[in-house]
Order: C-alpha cells, then sequence, then structure tokens
C-alpha cells in the first residue's frame, strides 16, 4: 500500500505544480473534477489514494500559489495581500526573498499546526458549540475592525458592500457554474493584472540569496502568529488568509518580510487545519475538503495518514518551490511583462467562458471593475472578500 | 535562515514522514479496496469499498444497487433503504458469488 500511497502524493503534487503556478486554475476546480469522475476513477483506485492525491495537491497549492502572485501579480484569494509586499521586494529584485519568506512560513507553520493537532482536536469540539451561535456576529465584528482601521472608511465600506452584493447576487444565479472563478479571478487577478499594465512595470535583474538575513524572534513570532490566523480562518467559514492576516498583524508587530511568512503560514495552515475540523465537526470548509469528505470516512487512522502524508508533501514541495523559484527569477527579466501581463488576462477570460459560460465572462467584467477600486482609491483589497463574506454572515445572522 | 537548514528541514519532514507512515500502515486500518479489485477477492471474503449509487432496486425488506458506472459492483442489503442515485456510500460485507457474478453483501452501510 505505501507505494501506492507515495505514487498518489507524486500524482498530487504534479497537479498542485499546476493549480498553484497557473493563475486562475484553482483547486476547488480540480478536486470538483475528481468528484465529477469519481464513478469512473473509484472502481479503478481505492478511494483513500484519491484522497491523498487531492490532499498533497492542495497542500502543493499552498506552497506554490505565491510565486505567480508574487512574479506575476497575479493572486488568488488566499494571496491577495502577499501582492503588494512580494511585488515590492520583487520590484527591488527580491523576488526570490519573497517567495522564500512565504514557504518558511509554509512549513514551519505545517509542522507546528501538525504538532498541535492532539491540542486542537480536543479545543475545536470544545469552542464550536459555543462559538457556532456567535460565528455571524464575530464575522460582522472582524469586518467592522478592518475598515475602521482603513484610512478610507467610507470607500472601504462601500467595497465591502459593493463586493458582498455582487457575490450575493453571483452565488445565488442557479445557471452559473463555478461561480467563485469569475468572481476572484476577476476581484484578486484581472484587476492587478491591469494596474501593473497600467503602472508600465520594470522588473530588475533578480537577487538569489541563498542565505537570508531575518531575526529568529522574528520568525518565530510571525510563524505564531500566522498558525492561530490559520486554526481561526479554518475554524470561521468565510474568513480567508486575507482577514486572517489582518488579524494577524495585530497580534505581532509586522514588517514586509515577517507579513509574507504570516501569509505562507495562513494558507497552509488553514488547509491543513481544515482535515481537523472536517474530523471533528464534519464540516467541510474549502472545495478540496469536500471532495475528501463525499469520498471517505474521515475516521482517526484516516486522518493521522493524511497528516503524515501532508509533512512528506511539505519536505519535497518546499525544495521544489525553492528550484521553481529561482527559475521565475532568472525567466522573469527576460520576458515581456506587458505581453505576459495581457497574455495572462486573456488566458482567464477563456478560462471563464470554458468554466462558467459567457454569464462567467460578464460577471468576469463586472468583478474586474470592482477589484479595480480598492487599487485606485488606495484602499486594503481584502475589503473585496466581502463577496464571501457578506453571504456568509447572512446565512448565520438571518 | 540559509537554504541548506531549509532543505535540511524539508529532507527531515519528507524522510521521517516516509518512515512513519511506513510503520503507521501497519497498524491503521487504510483497507478500503477498489471495485476492480474486488474481482481478485474469494467467496466469503470481508471487504470494504467507496463507491457512487447506481441503479437501485427495493422489494419488501431487501434493497439492491450497484455502485459505480464502469467495473460496476452488485451489492444486497437485508433491509428497506431509500437510496438516492449519485450518492456517495462506504460498504463493508462479505463477497459473495451468484453465477460467476461476484456481489456484495452488505453488513454495514455508511452515506457520505
Amino acid at each position: 500500500m505505501i507505494w501506492f500511497i507515495l505514487g498518489a502524493i507524486l500524482v498530487g503534487i504534479c497537479l498542485g505544480i499546476i493549480t498553484g503556478l497557473t493563475p486562475g486554475v484553482h483547486i476547488n476546480l480540480i478536486s470538483v473534477m475528481i468528484i465529477s469522475m469519481s464513478a469512473f476513477l473509484l472502481p479503478l483506485f481505492p478511494a483513500l489514494l484519491l484522497v491523498v492525491a487531492i490532499v498533497s495537491m492542495s497542500v502543493t497549492h499552498t506552497f506554490l500559489d505565491t510565486i505567480p502572485a508574487v512574479f506575476l501579480g497575479a493572486p488568488e484569494a488566499d494571496t491577495a495581500l502577499s501582492v503588494l509586499p512580494g511585488h515590492k521586494l520583487l520590484l527591488e529584485g527580491n523576488g526570490y526573498k519573497a517567495v522564500k519568506l512565504t514557504v518558511i512560513g509554509s512549513l514551519l507553520g505545517l509542522c507546528l499546526s501538525i504538532a498541535l493537532v492532539p491540542i486542537l482536536i480536543f479545543v475545536v469540539g470544545f469552542i464550536y458549540p459555543f462559538l457556532k451561535p456567535l460565528i455571524g456576529y464575530i464575522l460582522i465584528g472582524v469586518v467592522a475592525f478592518m475598515v475602521l482601521r482603513d484610512k478610507q472608511r467610507k470607500w472601504a465600506f462601500l467595497l465591502f458592500i459593493l463586493s458582498g452584493v455582487l457575490g450575493l447576487i453571483v452565488l445565488n444565479l442557479p445557471t452559473l457554474s463555478n461561480p467563485l472563478f469569475p468572481l476572484l479571478s476577476g476581484l484578486f487577478g484581472v484587476s492587478t493584472l491591469v494596474i501593473s499594465l497600467k503602472d508600465k512595470v520594470n522588473i530588475p535583474e533578480q537577487k538569489i540569496e541563498k542565505k537570508l538575513k531575518i531575526d529568529k524572534k522574528v520568525m518565530v513570532k510571525a510563524v505564531g502568529a500566522g498558525t492561530f490566523a490559520g486554526f481561526l480562518t479554518s475554524l470561521f467559514p468565510g474568513l480567508g488568509a486575507a482577514q486572517g492576516a489582518v488579524i494577524a498583524t495585530q497580534l505581532v508587530k509586522i514588517t514586509n518580510e515577517s507579513f509574507l511568512i504570516v501569509i505562507g503560514a495562513i494558507s497552509t495552515v488553514n488547509f491543513v487545519l481544515s482535515l481537523v475540523t472536517l474530523y471533528v465537526l464534519d464540516k467541510a470548509r474549502n472545495g478540496a475538503i469536500i471532495a475528501v469528505s463525499q469520498l471517505i470516512q474521515a475516521d482517526l487512522g484516516i486522518i493521522i495518514v493524511i497528516f503524515v502524508c501532508v509533512l512528506i508533501v511539505a519536505g519535497i514541495v518546499t525544495i521544489l518551490a525553492l528550484k521553481l523559484t529561482k527559475g521565475f527569477a532568472k525567466i522573469i527579466t527576460k520576458i515581456n511583462y506587458k505581453f505576459l501581463a495581457l497574455g495572462i488576462i486573456v488566458l482567464i477570460c477563456v478560462l471563464g467562458v470554458i468554466l462558467s459560460g459567457w454569464l462567467g465572462f460578464i460577471v468576469l467584467l463586472i468583478a474586474s471593475g470592482l477589484g479595480l477600486l480598492a487599487p485606485l482609491k488606495n484602499i486594503a483589497r481584502n475589503h473585496s472578500m466581502g463577496v464571501l463574506l457578506l453571504p456568509v454572515i447572512l446565512y448565520f445572522v438571518l | 535562515m540559509n537554504d541548506n537548514t531549509l532543505i535540511k528541514i524539508s529532507l527531515f519532514v519528507s524522510v521521517g514522514g516516509i518512515i512513519a507512515l511506513f510503520f503507521i500502515l501497519q497498524f491503521v486500518d487504510v483497507d478500503a479496496i477498489s471495485v476492480k479489485q474486488v474481482e481478485e477477492k474469494s467467496d466469503g471474503d470481508f471487504v470494504k469499498v467507496y463507491g457512487q449509487v447506481n441503479d437501485v432496486i427495493s422489494r419488501g425488506t431487501v434493497t439492491s444497487f450497484t455502485i459505480n458506472e464502469i467495473n460496476k459492483l452488485d451489492a444486497v442489503v437485508f433491509d428497506n433503504l431509500s437510496l438516492e442515485k449519485g450518492i456517495f456510500v462506504e460498504l463493508e460485507g462479505k463477497i459473495s458469488e451468484e453465477q460467476g457474478q461476484k456481489q456484495l453483501i452488505v453488513d454495514t452501510i455508511r452515506i457520505r
């Protein structure tokens, strides 16, 4: 069995490389494809192997998705906040350093969260029944805090409400398939690329420094804050990495560098700990976990096997991420950034039509327009997460 | 932290993980098999399979159904169940051979 599991891990890593490096191709999409093909796959492979492949893909994705976010300025919801500090370092010739910081956050956050799993199993089971009736109000508190800390509160509130209304309409369209793709790609992907085209970005020669000068205390604090925030995002539906990052930045003093460690830790820890939420609460917090929950009964034995597989994947992908980033750092200066950005916008539009039809394309255009509001008005992009938060808040409060 | 330290941690985590997986698999029950592997099992063998419910026929206290569209497996439950086509199920039971055709006599069914 061990060879089959290692084979499934390799397949998952290959899929994760595709989803992680290709802007707009999310793990939810591949998970949905695996589920829709399960009638053909389940007779051929034990369900555990499909689950291991999905989990390996998802963990790989969380390690690699900052590479396009930093080098191409094409993020997803989870990496949206890494664009600004990441892009800043890229423009200073430190793109490799930016990705390396997120990889350190992912690896150390993952190890810490797995070490804490035995405690978290009890904590989640104990506190969730008390928190459940309060979830909607806690989320309102988080949103209010985020809006009030922004210098342009009115615009921040307007962006949150407009994104939320768009989310409410689009997520309730019965004829639209894969609604998250055009919504998130428009709000966070296309809009960022359009801005970078407008700003006529020139990318300097990238430095590849093997030694990273960062204070150990700062690193430990950032990993701790990222792990805690990742735990919260796995517990609360609708709370994404962006909101988690805002919470984490209130816990510790954050610099550009430690912020990237926090972002790396949050998205990986969020995925790892959503397996705990599945085991303890039988609740799936993202598309990949929904696929896992449909394929297999997550008993303790299976969860232990999956966590060990996650560790194996994390080790392999850390080395892979450093190699791939070095490659990106060498190539990026040789590519015409304008054509690259235009190419990615066209790719996202084509994928939008393929995955969600012409209606999805219209949603993509609207979301892209709305996504421009944050950089044009100089407000934080995370207010656009109202697209998911407002529907979730209304679900819990009404 | 330099690259070599990061790579050392990665190797430790990966190799340690593989060794841990080897030992854990000796104790943990991960014996759910694919429907295709059912063909290799003998009459009376106890198996656990996952699948998607296809055709369902309920007659009195017997419910028979197939799981999956290709490499189908017939399953029988001695109970009156209302199963919907397309749902995912986990089945545990004994293999029985009827006229050269393998079927699963279900002891436990869990709907996902």
